[in-house]
């Protein structure tokens, strides 16, 4: 498998920079566009998002209109993939992080599916 | 803190030490935990002295280490531009270097043990190159793995822990089912942790170095292989586990069952299979003697005056002590060193009849040891959280007793 050269992409890059300085936490939503507004709609109703004083920003592919107490951005799949590649390469940033169904380990939605956390409770923990 | 990286510490500050930058300096170490406190010991042996331990978790504010204040980050921007260096040996120096750098520390910040391969704060031309080929060296490693277990899905503990390998076996016969996974290979760090593999029955271990280790989880992670599962709470950065704790105490053995694997929380554990029986010359009075394990990597130390308490009590009482070691570790003063192996180690306590030890993975090892089992919990709070370690690690049909400041040891 090819690992990209991610170097190319300059000015993704100084965008990418550009968000982690300014927002408190980036979330970069992979699950597919049904599912990924689901988690919008809860992250939107959720006290957690509405008390929080953190500057949020979530990213994903999927089309939502919501208003919330965070900025939402609709990227390209394109844009997601790169986004994605560069989170699993390394660690670039504390404030930056990745919400999906993964199989190789263990994710908080676990904890919803065993019941010891609703989603809610769930969202409040990825915000906290 | 393991040998390995004990000897790195050391090396790196040994170098630190001769240049001139250290001069006149005040040190502060930032980031109490035990790797902290060693390097304030190492320090301190060395003549210096350090001015503060930086934290982020209030609660550990009251707290001092041999005289050591605990505080605010914010403390060390009270030094003249310039004058302060920061020594940090934890996990997250890469988020405490930033926090520091955010905070407008314009002082020196060194790193003195490399704890965390994965993270590196930069989207630099040259970092994100060298990160690349790390997943490249990490992707001919699993191909390498491949070929040496052809077909077995690959486990890959992230960290050299024996109670985290010890959760990872006695439920992964439950994950196995449910994956469908018919062979697998354990990979871990170190040979102890490959010793508690095999207690759980006979399992293909590989032992990996940390560094290989790192790069061949990175690899799996950017691949997405779906050969590969990385059973951990908060290992490497993309494990959010952990964070539910922000929420609530939940014990780490419920996060292996129900977080990391997913399985029901009424699901019964495995015990280990193959438990071997002490071969050692040492001899073990049955019944009238206790088995110290004073040492632990990951949690803080307990002083010697509150073991040597523990020691002269027994010892009054008519009981032989002994202390088991490991490497250099030294027996507490009056006791008899005893290193059986890890497979050994409950026929020991058995025989002896009382184990005495620091809550540390050991622990989980004996866990269902028939005598009398007490844990010892250093009074500290898990990571960044509000609970204490006794939240997180007690041990059903033990003694579990905080060692809080002051305390006087009084046998039940």
């Amino acid at each position: 498998m090819e690992v990209k050269d991610h170097r190319n992409g300059k000015k993704e890059l100084l965008e990418l920079q550009s968000i982690i300085e300014i927002y408190d936490k980036v979330i970069l939503i992979l699950f597919e566009e049904n599912e990924a507004m689901d988690i919008m709609a809860k992250f939107e109703h959720s006290n957690a998002m509405k008390q929080t004083e953190k500057n949020i920003l979530i990213l994903s592919t999927a089309e939502w209109n919501g208003t919330s107490n965070f900025t939402y951005k609709r990227i390209a799949r394109r844009e997601s993939s790169e986004l994605r590649n560069l989170y699993y390469m390394y660690e670039f940033s504390d404030k930056f992080q990745v919400l999906s169904n993964p199989n190789n380990f263990g994710t908080l939605f676990n904890f919803c599916d065993t019941g010891l956390l609703s989603l809610e409770e769930a969202l409040e923990a990825i915000l906290a | 803190m393991d040998q390995l990286h004990y000897k790195e510490m050391e090396e790196n500050l040994n170098q630190l030490l001769q240049e001139p930058i250290i001069q006149g300096k005040k040190l502060y170490l930032f980031g109490h935990c035990n790797a902290t406190e060693e390097l304030a010991n190492l320090l301190l042996e060395k003549g210096f002295s350090v001015k503060a331990i930086l934290d982020n978790n209030t609660e550990k504010y009251k707290k001092e280490y041999k005289g050591i204040k605990i505080c605010s980050p914010q403390t060390v921007l009270a030094e003249p531009p310039g004058q302060a260096l920061v020594c940090i040996v934890a996990r997250a120096y890469a988020a405490m270097a930033e926090q520091l750098k955010k905070m407008g520390f314009t002082g020196l910040v060194r790193k003195l043990v490399d704890y965390n391969s994965y993270a590196e704060y930069s989207l630099s031309p040259d970092t994100i190159a060298r990160k690349r080929q790390r997943v490249e060296r990490g992707i001919l490693l699993l191909r390498q793995l491949e070929q040496s277990y052809p077909g077995s899905f690959k486990i890959l503990c992230p960290f050299s822990a024996l109670g985290d390998i010890y959760f990872v076996m006695s439920y992964l016969p439950y994950f196995m089912q449910k994956r469908n996974i018919r062979n697998c290979v354990i990979g871990v760090i170190g040979m102890p942790c490959s010793q508690v593999v095999r207690l759980f029955g006979s399992y293909q271990v590989e032992v990996l170095s940390q560094k290989d280790m790192d790069e061949t989880i990175q690899a799996a992670l950017y691949t997405e292989d779906e050969n590969v599962f990385i059973p951990h709470q908060d290992r490497p950065y993309v494990v959010n586990l952990s964070r539910v704790l922000y929420l609530k105490p939940i014990p780490l053995e419920t996060i292996y069952c129900c977080g990391v694997f997913g399985l029901p929380l009424s699901t019964k554990p495995f015990s280990p299979a193959r438990l071997c029986e002490y071969g050692g010359e040492t001899y073990i009075e049955p019944g009238k003697s206790v088995i110290f394990s004073p040492y632990a990597k990951s949690v803080t130390a307990i002083k010697q005056e509150v073991w040597m308490q523990i020691v002269a009590d027994y010892q009054k009482d008519g009981y032989t002590c002994y202390t088991n070691t490991a490497g250099n570790e030294l027996p507490l003063p009056g006791t008899i060193p005893i290193s059986p192996s890890i497979s050994e180690v409950q026929s020991v306590v058995e025989r002896a009849g009382t184990f005495i030890g620091i809550r540390s993975g050991l622990c989980d090892v004996i866990r269902e040891a028939s005598c009398q089992k007490i844990a010892l919990y250093p009074d500290y709070y898990y990571c960044d959280t509000k609970w204490k370690a006794i939240d997180m690690y007690r041990l059903e049909s033990w003694e579990n007793i905080v060692v809080e400041e002051g305390f006087q040891w009084k046998k039940n």
